[in-house]
């Protein structure tokens, strides 16, 4: 404090200081109320930016979930197709041309270096070699035209042609797959020299190189064409070779031809990651049209229930004989009004979860009908201050009875049908939770698609009709009983519902039998909870927003 | 220094139940110190009515930043400070507060020895209520609750000379009114 303040400040200040130092003075007791009723309304403002936040996050998860499976399925779409426009563009004027005329060389799109031939030539013997293409994912062939002679020696510059016989190399690029590349090469013999080289999708690169010299085989190129169209093994070149093992069999030299179709056939299984088992896992799969399954769904639910807003107005002696509604002093209709604000501005959505049993029957190469069982619970709940009493005058005893305190939430629905009541506030706000148990039929179809060779893709829909089991609203306040509604109680909520769900996913095959899937479920009911005859505000639909994972299981099927 | 210690736990626990939103707590709390408050908040509120409202939004803001408190100062220092924020922005809301820019220096007042006890706390309310609400203020904060004229410059955004100019026509008339009450004081200064 400088000097001029220590000059003003006198005994007028001391004094003044003296007196109102520790003097007190008691504010309304309404004042904590009012306290009370804004720190509620922060609390669940709070509230509401977190499940905001929470719905927010799911609902990004939700989009950037389709947004990657969508990517994901446009891109093995599209690798696909162009793997097989690739094959039959690259390697029919090949083919063409060696057959015309063994000794001409013929330009592809693209030629290997000097050192990829080499180390292509050196595969020889040696099953892995370190041959990278530019286009590292991928497949490459190389179609050999040579002549009558050549041999192959391992040193850079060993690779020789015998003749006139030149050498070229047609290099395909595939993008079947993350695995390594790898190279098979095939020599034609003198006679035809449709020769193919495959390299194949996998986690192991390996080189195949199949003498057969002398040999002739069907040509890569018609060979690719005979592939049909839909063909939807991971490996793209898989079913060429095998096949062109097979073609082979009816070429010309057929005294050997079956020696080099077995052969290649057990090569070329262990080279492409064993197709054969892949094989017969499609063949399982495809052979196999029922399975079951058992899902649970863990969801945010919004019951959506809006309670209309009642004005009944205080009674005094001056109105007796004009009152409709039950009388009501002047705090009770002070304090309802408070309670319906109160039951608008904090009944949040809670929680759902929901269990099924689903049989499923395979219709098509993709589509699968399901149709099972559900049980579901959801809730909601709502954070309260006020406590309603109803009484209702009988008029042959003369007695006034008083029925079980409740929340504002169910007299409103029935209209206050009483002869008084009363809305008291409590000390301490509480909890009032909604609950409801559902029974579900649902119907629904699913696509699955591969992603891998063991993972899959899945999108789902279907309706359900749910039989309302027991709703029950329950609060934590000792004054307030527990109601709950059965199935045959004449209860203010439907008793049946239906419902559309969509969903989609990732799932992985743990093995021929079992599979595992789990992604997000909307699930959306096409009317409100509560019966239209109580439902006298505007009503709401109810939806869910989660994650469903199951489990399924396919009948008939060897569980390895 | 025992009793310190207990009370300092006892306070600590208040805090914590606070800021964990318990409403036990919380209305502990507002039990302890809403009384001290209230009367903070008449000395700044022309009403009643108004001074509640005051204890209601202040509280509020302790309530909701209790967690920032840094436990450097006492809690009540604290929730003063509070609360008589809350009612500067109060009345600077009800546009009470009009700042002014007065520049000529304080009157010479001569100080008096008063014997305040001998009126009623109402009495002395009712005088610091009377007063223009800018001369309210900067009386309250200077003579109450010890802010110095830089820190009232600051607080109500004036300057000091400002200040000080408003603090001594402000006890004149509260000098004017003590003398009108017709009430004995002594004459003798006494330097602080």
């Amino acid at each position: 404090m400088s000097s001029a303040d220590k000059k003003e400040y006198g005994e007028l200040e001391q004094s003044m200081w003296r007196r109102f130092q520790d003097a007190e003075a008691m504010p309304d007791p309404d004042v904590w109320s009012r306290i009370d009723h804004e720190l509620t309304l922060l609390e669940n403002a709070k509230y509401k930016k977190r499940v905001l936040f929470y719905r927010q996050l799911a609902a990004a998860c939700f989009t950037l979930f389709i947004l990657a499976g969508a990517a994901l399925l446009l891109h093995f779409k599209q690798d696909k197709e162009q793997a097989l426009l690739a094959a039959g563009d690259t390697l029919q004027p090949a083919a063409n041309s060696t057959t015309a005329n063994a000794s001409t060389s013929i330009a592809s799109s693209q030629t290997l270096t000097e050192a990829n031939k080499t180390k292509s030539a050196t595969i020889g013997t040696q099953p892995a070699q370190a041959y990278t293409p530019d286009n590292t994912a991928g497949t490459q062939a190389i179609a050999q035209a040579s002549g009558n002679n050549y041999t192959y020696s391992g040193d850079d510059n060993g690779y020789t042609s015998g003749g006139n016989a030149p050498v070229t190399y047609r290099k395909r690029n595939y993008n079947t797959g993350s695995g390594n590349p790898g190279a098979s090469v095939t020599e034609s013999g003198s006679q035809y020299s449709g020769t193919q080289l495959a390299a194949t999708t996998g986690n192991t690169t390996t080189g195949v190189l199949t003498d057969a010299q002398g040999q002739g085989y069907v040509p890569a190129s018609q060979a690719i064409a005979n592939v049909p169209d839909n063909y939807s093994s991971s490996g793209i070149l898989n079913p060429l070779l095998r096949r062109n093992a097979q073609v082979g069999t009816i070429a010309s030299d057929i005294s050997t031809q079956e020696v080099i179709a077995a052969q290649k056939q057990s090569e070329l299984s262990l080279a492409l990651n064993n197709p054969a088992d892949t094989e017969k896992q499609e063949k399982a799969s495809s052979s196999s049209r029922w399975n079951m399954g058992m899902g649970v769904t863990s969801s945010y639910f919004t019951q959506n229930v809006d309670i209309p807003e009642q004005r009944l107005m205080a009674m005094n002696k001056r109105s007796i004989g004009t009152q409709t509604g039950p009388i009501i002093s002047a705090d009770t209709e002070v304090n309802l009004i408070d309670a319906y604000k109160e039951f608008e501005e904090n009944t949040q959505a809670a929680n759902s979860i929901n269990f099924d049993a689903k049989a499923g029957l395979r219709v098509g190469k993709r589509i699968k009908m399901l149709a099972g069982l559900g049980y579901s619970k959801n809730t909601s709940k709502t954070r309260t201050s006020y406590i309603v009493e109803q009484f209702v005058f009988n008029p042959r005893t003369s007695e006034r009875a008083k029925l079980n305190p409740t929340t504002v939430f169910l007299p409103s629905l029935h209209t206050f049908t009483t002869d008084s009541v009363s809305v008291v506030k409590t000390k301490q706000p509480f909890n009032v939770d909604y609950s409801y148990q559902m029974l579900s039929v649902p119907l629904g179809v699913q696509v699955e698609g591969a992603v891998g060779q063991k993972w899959f893709w899945y999108a789902h829909g279907g309706g359900a009709a749910n039989l309302m089991l027991q709703s029950t609203v329950k609060a934590d306040n000792p004054e307030i009983a527990t109601v709950s509604y059965g199935p045959a109680d004449d209860s203010p909520f439907r008793k049946v519902q239906f419902s559309g769900n969509v969903g989609l996913g990732l799932g992985k095959r743990l093995s021929n039998a079992v599979s595992v899937s789990v992604g997000p479920e909307y699930r959306h009911f096409f009317s409100s909870l509560l019966a239209s005859e109580y439902a006298n505000a505007k009503q709401g639909k109810p939806y869910t927003i989660g994650v469903n994972m199951s489990i399924n299981y396919m009948l008939g099927q060897n569980a390895k | 220094m025992k009793l310190f210690s207990s009370n300092k736990t006892e306070e600590e626990k208040l805090i914590e139940g606070c800021i964990a939103g318990k409403r036990d707590m919380q209305r502990l709390l507002y039990d302890l110190y809403a009384k001290k408050m209230m009367m903070v908040c008449l000395r700044y509120a022309p009403t009643t009515f108004e001074a509640e409202d005051i204890v209601q939004e202040g509280f509020v803001k302790v309530f909701a930043n209790i967690q920032n408190f840094k436990k450097d100062c006492p809690l009540e220092f604290w929730i003063r400070r509070i609360i008589i924020n809350t009612a500067l922005k109060h009345l600077r809301q009800k546009s009470l507060l009009t700042v002014s820019h007065e520049t000529e220096e304080a009157e010479n007042i001569s100080s008096g020895d008063y014997n305040l006890n001998d009126y009623s706390m109402d009495e002395l309310l009712g005088m610091i209520q009377s007063l223009a609400p800018r001369y309210r203020m900067v009386f309250n904060l200077y003579a109450i609750e010890g802010y110095n004229h830089k820190e009232i410059g600051e607080m109500l955004d004036i300057s000091e000379g400002t200040s000080k100019s408003q603090y001594s026509r402000a006890r004149a008339i509260l000098q004017g009114m003590l003398n009108r009450q017709d009430k004995p004081y002594q004459e003798h200064v006494i330097s602080r």
